[in-house]
């Protein structure tokens, strides 16, 4: 009887624990995404100021709970010199969040560049895609259909895997929620990449 | 163990608008043939300048700082913040840069990279008051891969010249025979064109020599007169005046000159507090010549002024003034009455009187002090310009 009633407290608390990449060039606002999913998730959470980000070196680590699903963002510096480091962390995650900056056009070659090392890589086969056209609330920014041609020849790149592009603007808020719940749905589905299960302790 | 040194290849001590040039060098200690010995790998280094802004709590009223809104992660260690574990705020930090990105080091081998960044012009000099403190350092963060960032830290020291931002300024070609701005077409000579400037612009400022004559007086009479050919210096400098105390008619038994600064809280961030708080003014003094001069006629002085301290400057919160602090002594009887009479019928043995009613007096001169050349000024404080930590 004990041996049951432990296997069902783990069962009714237990959360499954994914890992969540935030890649992009640097600037296009990776960690102020990542402020805004945590504050927007966890009630008792306190952003930051968002004017006070500045540029990121390392990793930026932020927890997020949806629903049973944990997501724990790594958020990494996208200065051109440290993007080699993206894929030492491709092996070990269950997402990816591909951030641009929309009112960047001249960056736009540059950008899907990147984009198209990632979706190529072989560490990250099959693992869903979140595309974030960012920054959405300047009033000259690219539309998602510009993005969307911009990036075009990624897409037979792409390969079996799910894939979504969302307007956002990390800013303002629009958009995070939609894109993170998409995430967590991609995520559970995905039986090729189980999740790390922690128990509540 | 990867053994990390950073060295400023010319002393810790910049001008504000200069370049810094720090070479990092990385190295994996053991030698080749160590039983031991395997290759080293880094994730990457990163270099970033900062100033630190610490105030006094019990003199300064700063607005609270939005504690709903921290700075993100404070105590990461995941993530390059080269203010971790300093005390005060960040006011002023350059953009990251990286030095390199998955180094891998075999035994006995040593990789150098190199750091320039440009001072930002717009912050405040280092200064460490009573009530302010604003303090530079260059930060290096290193990563293993896995592993918490490491940062190594190296004191800086930099001094502010105001009127840099608008370079174009005409200059006096009297002062300048050669223009600066000829050498401006060498586009790489830019940052030695600009340290060249800053000396001109010290040069003009502090090569201005006139006399001027101050009375003294206290409220009964005339006490001497005080020479002074400057009113602006630069650090290193001494100031040097000349008291002529002949003419006088009050007698002047003692004096004392002290070279000084002045340290004040902007009004709006003075901390207020009732009967017997502590002034948000204070005053430190860095050099001090004191005189005994009844019977002198005229006499001089020279104070050193400090290579390592602060030249004048004035920011939102705080501002620093240089002054020449005067306190005179002065008889309140008339000087004959100090002096032994001139005929005497017969032998006798004089004595001054055992005592004598005094009155002080004190006065203040505001004299101006700008920065001196960097490399002066690092001779002050030989410092380490090699900073050092082990992975």
């Amino acid at each position: 009887m004990y041996t049951l009633l432990s296997g069902l407290y783990k069962y009714m608390f237990q959360k499954d624990e994914y890992c969540i990449l935030i890649l992009g060039l640097d600037n296009a606002g990776k960690t102020t995404f990542l402020e805004q999913s945590k504050t927007r998730f966890n009630k008792n959470y306190k952003g930051m100021s968002l004017s006070k980000i500045t540029t990121t070196v390392g990793l930026n680590i932020g927890t997020v709970d949806v629903g049973k699903a944990r997501l724990m963002f790594w958020d990494l510096g996208g200065q051109e010199e440290l993007q080699s480091l993206w894929d030492k962390y491709y092996a070990e995650c269950h997402g990816v969040i591909y951030v641009i900056d929309s009112t960047d056009e001249e960056r736009l070659a540059e950008s899907k560049q990147a984009f198209e090392k990632v979706v190529t890589s072989e560490a990250l086969c099959g693992v869903p895609v979140l595309v974030l056209a960012n920054k959405q609330d300047v009033e000259t920014c690219l539309s998602i259909p510009d993005i969307k041609t911009a990036f075009s020849d990624c897409t037979s790149k792409i390969g079996r895997r799910d894939c979504l592009t969302q307007a956002c603007s990390a800013l303002t808020g629009k958009g995070v929620r939609e894109g993170i719940e998409w995430m967590v749905k991609c995520v559970v589905r995905n039986v090729h990449r189980p999740p790390r299960q922690r128990d509540i302790t | 163990m990867i053994e990390v040194v950073a060295e400023l290849s010319r002393g810790p001590v910049f001008l504000a608008g200069e370049a810094l040039e720090c070479v990092v060098t990385v190295t994996n200690p053991l030698p080749p043939t160590a039983t031991s010995a395997s290759s080293e790998a880094l994730a990457w280094a990163s270099a970033q300048i900062h100033c630190q802004f610490h105030a006094s709590e019990s003199r300064v009223a700063l607005p609270p700082p939005d504690s709903s809104q921290p700075d993100v992660q404070p105590d990461s260690q995941t993530v390059f913040l080269p203010h971790r574990g300093e005390r005060g705020q960040c006011i002023l930090s350059t953009p990251p840069k990286i030095l390199f990105c998955d180094l891998r080091l075999d035994p006995g081998e040593s990789k150098s990279y190199s750091y320039s960044e440009v001072l930002p012009i717009e912050g405040p000099p280092s200064f460490r008051g009573q009530s302010v403190k604003y303090v530079y350092k260059l930060t290096i963060g290193c990563q293993r891969v896995n592993s918490p960032i490491t940062l190594l830290r190296v004191p800086l020291r930099v001094l502010v010249l105001t009127g840099l931002q608008d370079v174009r300024f005409p200059q006096d070609e009297a002062v300048a025979p050669s223009s600066p701005f000829l050498e401006e077409d060498e586009g790489g000579k830019k940052d030695s064109w600009l340290a060249e400037l800053a000396g001109e612009r010290l040069m003009a400022a502090t090569s201005c020599r006139s006399l001027h004559l101050y009375n003294i007086s206290d409220g009964r009479g005339k006490v001497g007169t005080f020479g002074i050919f400057k009113s602006v210096y630069r650090l290193g400098e001494d100031v040097v005046g000349t008291l002529n105390l002949g003419e006088g008619t009050v007698a002047c038994l003692q004096f004392s000159v002290s070279l000084q600064t002045e340290e004040r809280v902007q009004p709006e961030y003075q901390r207020r507090r009732g009967a017997g708080g502590v002034p948000s003014v204070s005053h430190v003094t860095h050099a001090r010549h004191q005189e005994s001069c009844l019977h002198t006629t005229r006499t001089s002085f020279s104070l050193p002024i400090p290579l390592s301290s602060t030249p004048g400057f004035c920011t939102a919160i705080v501002s620093l003034k240089w002054r020449l602090h005067f306190e005179f002594v002065t008889s309140r009887e008339p000087g004959l009455v100090l002096l032994p009479p001139v005929e005497q019928p017969e032998p006798t043995t004089w004595t001054g009187p055992e005592q004598v009613p005094v009155d002080t007096f004190s006065w203040d001169l505001p004299i101006k002090v700008l920065p001196t050349s960097p490399t002066l000024a690092s001779y002050a404080a030989p410092g380490p310009s090699t900073s050092t930590i082990t992975i």
